[in-house]
């Protein structure tokens, strides 16, 4: 027997797809939220200082070199198969790009202008918050829109701790590989992870548009 | 918070400048052997443009952060309009005091307008009140503000931002400028409105002695360690350099250079017989610098001399030329 085609699958699994989708998309959106609060919070707590900044940028890119599915596993062995153990895991993951690009960001000012704000009585707080942050913006949001890409994939692989999201289609489809339905579900994961990658992306080229001051834009 | 001696005033009244003393102001970075500034004296009188020149790493630039105490003294005293600004809140004496850098640092995120607003914001001033204030300094530095308030400073020639930085550090009134190698931005504006009308007391770093012959109302020249070499007007400064150091400073053409200070009014204008009367005429207040270019450009003798428009006399060549073998000891000029 020849199983479904690719329009019929989808069309009977329509809600499964759906629900998994935006699961998908959910779960990526509060790891990336989440990874950009930590993520600049670490940037900002460390770009003054080199030595800080160095450690913690190397830190970054080993455990970036981690593969997921190890770190996966070993949280499951620690807490238990589950959210828990997903959240973790791709937030590290998620945090690289946005601690990096922080950190480059924060220190991208240029120094005549750090000097003369402090010479008129600008204070410490409002240097950061009101001249360093938004000289940094638009470097701080291609690092989160880097993360975003990353963390949809991550967050495909995380199905394999928890069921959530469109990587269950693709472990299914490895679980039954030779079934009938295999490629369809392979294919769903992909199409539709991609899908949901290029809707984060779309969004951060607006929120770019509408946030970068009109002064920064090149 | 203390009160600060240099309070801006109401909106109507322009602050006036205040004096600046310095009491063995000294700087001392740890680890290294010489202090960068030796307990440095100076009386900078209010409403006075101060020029301090030396060569490069002899400490100038660290003794004029320390007056707005963006460099931590390491002891001695700051005085500003009479009272110790040492002991008071670094940040809110800055908001006080206009600063302006050779780089010209405006901030590329913030509007023109929100530039110059930059010290009216920090220190509260309503809405109204700021966007008046902009607009003023926008006219004063030459910028109009129908046309460059909504701009970002990108948008602007380097020459134009120099002015936008002269505006913004001058925004919220404050009695004390201190610039920072201001070269250009220094010039015509400052010299002209600032001083002149509003006497602002102006501190201004630079390493070009012809800059501060230009503009400044005094000179002290440093050596290594902020120690001052000479503190005096232009003129004294030229006509009686204080050692070699001071001369090698001046550099060539000090007899030259002294005839920017002294008018045609100061020679003796008798009406010399003899001389000849010429079509080229100079005013009495003009320097002899501008009389003897005069008569070296039109290959002349001697120029008439007007008072109002009508002649009082002849300045000749000869005069400028023995004013100048007179007051000069060591120099030679070639005539």
């Amino acid at each position: 027997m020849n199983g479904l085609s690719f329009s019929d699958y989808l069309s009977q699994n329509r809600t499964d797809i759906i629900v998994r989708t935006q699961q998908h998309a959910l779960l990526s959106f509060y790891c990336v939220a989440l990874a950009t609060i930590l993520g600049l919070l670490i940037a900002i707590s460390v770009y003054r200082s080199n030595i800080k900044t160095n450690f913690t940028v190397s830190t970054a890119a080993v455990v970036f070199t981690l593969p997921s599915v190890a770190l996966f596993g070993f949280l499951v062995s620690v807490v238990g198969y589950g959210l828990a153990a997903v959240f973790p895991v791709v937030v590290a993951y998620a945090m690289l790009p946005i601690i990096r690009n922080g950190i480059v960001g924060l220190q991208s000012a240029d120094p005549a202008v750090l000097d003369a704000a402090r010479g008129m009585g600008v204070g410490s707080f409002r240097m950061l918050w009101q001249i360093r942050l938004p000289i940094a913006w638009p470097v701080i949001l291609a690092g989160v829109r880097v993360s975003a890409q990353l963390t949809v994939g991550v967050v495909a692989i995380a199905a394999f701790v928890t069921p959530v999201g469109l990587g269950e289609y693709g472990y299914d489809a490895l679980d039954n590989l030779g079934s009938v339905n295999t490629k369809s579900e392979a294919i769903v994961c992909i199409i539709f992870v991609a899908l949901v990658a290029l809707v984060f992306d779309a969004v951060f080229v607006v929120i770019r548009r509408f946030t970068t001051p009109r002064g920064s834009r090149a | 918070m203390p009160e600060s001696p240099v309070q801006t005033t109401d909106e109507h009244q322009p602050a006036r400048g205040v004096p600046i003393v310095l009491k063995d102001l000294t700087k001392h970075y740890p680890g290294q052997e010489k202090a960068a500034v030796d307990a440095i004296n100076m009386h900078i009188p209010a409403g006075e443009i101060v020029a301090i020149v030396g060569p490069s790493g002899c400490g100038k630039t660290t003794t004029m952060r320390m007056i707005n105490r963006l460099i931590e003294p390491t002891s001695g005293v700051i005085e500003i309009g009479g009272e110790d600004v040492t002991k008071l809140d670094d940040v809110q004496l800055r908001r006080r005091i206009g600063y302006v850098i050779q780089q010209i640092g405006l901030i590329p995120h913030l509007s023109i307008a929100a530039n110059v607003a930059l010290v009216p914001k920090l220190l509260k001033w309503d809405k109204k009140r700021t966007r008046d204030r902009v607009d003023e300094m926008l006219s004063v530095v030459g910028l109009d503000p129908e046309q460059y308030r909504h701009r970002y400073p990108r948008q602007l020639s380097g020459g134009q931002q120099q002015r936008v930085g002269v505006a913004r550090a001058l925004a919220a009134d404050p009695p004390i400028m201190l610039m920072d190698e201001p070269f250009g931005a220094v010039d015509p504006i400052t010299r002209s409105r600032l001083q002149e009308t509003l006497r602002k007391t102006i501190v201004f770093v630079t390493h070009d002695f012809d800059e501060a012959l230009k503009l400044g109302d005094r000179i002290a020249v440093l050596r290594e360690g902020s120690q001052i070499a000479q503190y005096d007007t232009p003129e004294q400064i030229l006509a009686t350099p204080a050692d070699e150091f001071v001369e090698s400073f001046i550099g060539e053409g000090a007899a030259l250079k002294r005839l920017h200070f002294e008018r045609v009014d100061s020679l003796d204008l008798g009406a010399e017989p003899d001389a000849q009367p010429s079509r080229e005429v100079v005013d009495v207040s003009s320097t002899l610098h501008a009389a003897l270019d005069l008569m070296v450009g039109k290959g002349l003798r001697s120029v008439t001399v007007a008072k109002d428009g009508r002649p009082v006399g002849v300045v000749r060549i000869d005069d400028i030329l023995s004013r100048v073998h007179t007051t000069g000891d060591a120099d030679q000029v070639e005539a």
